[in-house]
């Protein structure tokens, strides 16, 4: 077997007005990757493909070497699964959870979940339809750290928590990762999240896989400039995005174009934030004037 | 095996709620009290669907839980089953001890009647359950009564055509024993074939 625990291979799903198309990338183990891109850029089909809740038309994707339709339930007891939306039932209590997650989860573990609901502030007896949405994901989480899982599936988890719940899921995260065995395939938009613990990021946009790597590898691969309007029209290489405002132009470039830029304009290191929306921007020259 | 018992359990909590028990319980005391037999099973209908309403509600712990699809497919299969039998064991019982209690003498049903509602309830399931797997809730939640009308057509369209009309009336002349038995077995068939519709329409559902 692979050191890897995620394989994904030539993925592609087709739906209506959308299509996912050739997704290729592995996920060491012991390491965080962010998977990035605007909304419906194929983020979450691309998770739920994982989990086989959608059905890909063709292509492969392995957890710990196993094919994930050919060994669907042996995959899904190896991986925990935290949404942005809830799934269990709204009528149900945290106890309710806790029972059925001791019930269908061999190596469940009721000890760490009563810790985690205690820290986390959850009452135990409360309908999850009185719960906010970052409680909601808290209880998922805990639910998800609470069993013996080799992979961590995280579609937008932070969207909903406070500042503080969220410095401490990015600590959770890490700790998850610390032996070398445990990886996480992790969503978000909040793109800040992934430059602090993201090993790895894989950029999806439109559909396509843009980049797959290593996080610095991805943010050393393009440079952010900023300039006046001359300076634009001096511009040899087209730029990936770009916008511009009253006071000049920013645009994003790929690093190899670096030596042709005007010597004059100003070359900042972009963000993965800056990385995303010039990409969603284009070069259509998206104006702030 | 494990898969679709951690299926059933999600399902079983769908309708694990006090207040959704008292009423299938005390539901089937009404009916029984009135011996309706044949009405009370209304009940199991009731309850059938009731996982796909959560589903519906966004509830999938099911799909991201180990267990497979065809898996959710059969536990759904199985847990339809169980209420139809759950409701036959409740009025068995109910039924002596209602008696005991009250100053009604009522009467069990016999096999044959017994087999009927299986054969009923079951054509039921294995014709609508492929609807709710593919379209969800709220989308077939009016199938049922399609199917009750469709079910009233065809037997207003039977009594029009002589032949089958006589067939019918044959039919009813024969050892209902040996009818019910028939009428349950091809129910059965029924159920296996929508099982494996089923199966294949889950397979390549997107959740």
């Amino acid at each position: 077997m692979s050191g890897h625990i995620l394989e994904l291979h030539q993925v592609r799903k087709h739906f209506r007005n959308f299509t996912l198309s050739d997704i290729n990338f592995t996920l060491p183990k012991g390491y965080i990757m962010g998977l990035v891109g605007p909304n419906g850029a194929g983020k979450s089909t691309t998770i739920k493909s994982i989990m086989n809740t959608v059905d890909i038309d063709s292509g492969s994707i392995r957890v710990l070497g196993k094919d994930t339709k050919k060994n669907e339930a042996a995959v899904k007891s190896t991986i925990g699964y935290v949404s942005d939306t809830c799934i269990f039932g709204d009528t149900w209590t945290v106890k309710n959870v806790a029972f059925l997650m001791k019930h269908i989860h061999p190596s469940w573990n009721s000890t760490t979940f009563n810790d985690y609901v205690k820290e986390f502030e959850l009452p135990w007896n409360k309908p999850l339809k009185d719960f906010s949405r970052g409680m909601k994901l808290k209880l998922m989480l805990a639910a998800a750290l609470s069993r013996d899982t080799s992979f961590l599936l995280l579609d937008e988890p932070t969207g909903g928590l406070d500042p503080v719940m969220r410095d401490r899921f990015l600590q959770l995260m890490q700790q998850y990762v610390e032996g070398g065995e445990h990886s996480i395939l992790f969503s978000t938009h909040i793109t800040t999240d992934l430059e602090k613990i993201a090993d790895y990021i894989t950029f999806i946009h439109g559909g396509n896989m843009i980049f797959t790597g290593e996080t610095e590898e991805l943010r050393s691969s393009f440079c952010l400039i900023k300039g006046s309007d001359r300076e634009l029209k001096e511009l040899k290489a087209e730029p990936v995005g770009i916008r511009r405002s009253s006071f000049g132009f920013e645009a994003l470039m790929r690093t190899e174009h670096i030596r042709s830029l005007p010597h004059t304009v100003v070359v900042e290191a972009p963000t993965l934030d800056d990385i995303v929306v010039f990409h969603t921007l284009g070069n259509k020259e998206s104006s702030l004037l | 095996m494990n898969a679709i018992k951690n299926c059933l359990l999600v399902d079983l909590m769908s309708v694990m709620s006090k207040k959704s028990l008292l009423l299938f319980v005390a539901l089937l005391l009404f009916y029984t009290y009135l011996q309706s037999g044949p009405i009370m099973i209304i009940l199991p209908f009731m309850f059938a669907f009731f996982p796909f309403v959560n589903e519906d509600k966004g509830v999938t712990a099911l799909y991201f839980s180990p267990s497979g699809k065809k898996d959710v497919v059969r536990a759904r299969y199985l847990y339809c089953m169980l209420l139809l039998l759950a409701t036959l064991l409740i009025s068995a019982v109910a039924v002596p001890v209602m008696t005991a209690v009250t100053d009604k003498d009522l009467q069990l049903m016999n096999p044959s009647e017994y087999l009927f509602l299986f054969a009923a309830f079951t054509t039921m399931m294995a014709i609508l359950l492929p609807f709710y797997f593919k379209y969800g809730y709220a989308k077939c939640q009016y199938s049922m009564i399609a199917v009750v009308f469709g079910v009233g057509i065809l037997g207003m369209t039977i009594r029009k055509i002589p032949w089958l009309s006589k067939a019918l009336q044959h039919l009813a002349t024969l050892d209902q024993t040996l009818v019910s038995e028939i009428a349950a077995g091809a129910a059965a068939v029924m159920l296996l074939v929508s099982l494996a519709v089923s199966t294949s329409i889950v397979v390549k559902k997107d959740i």
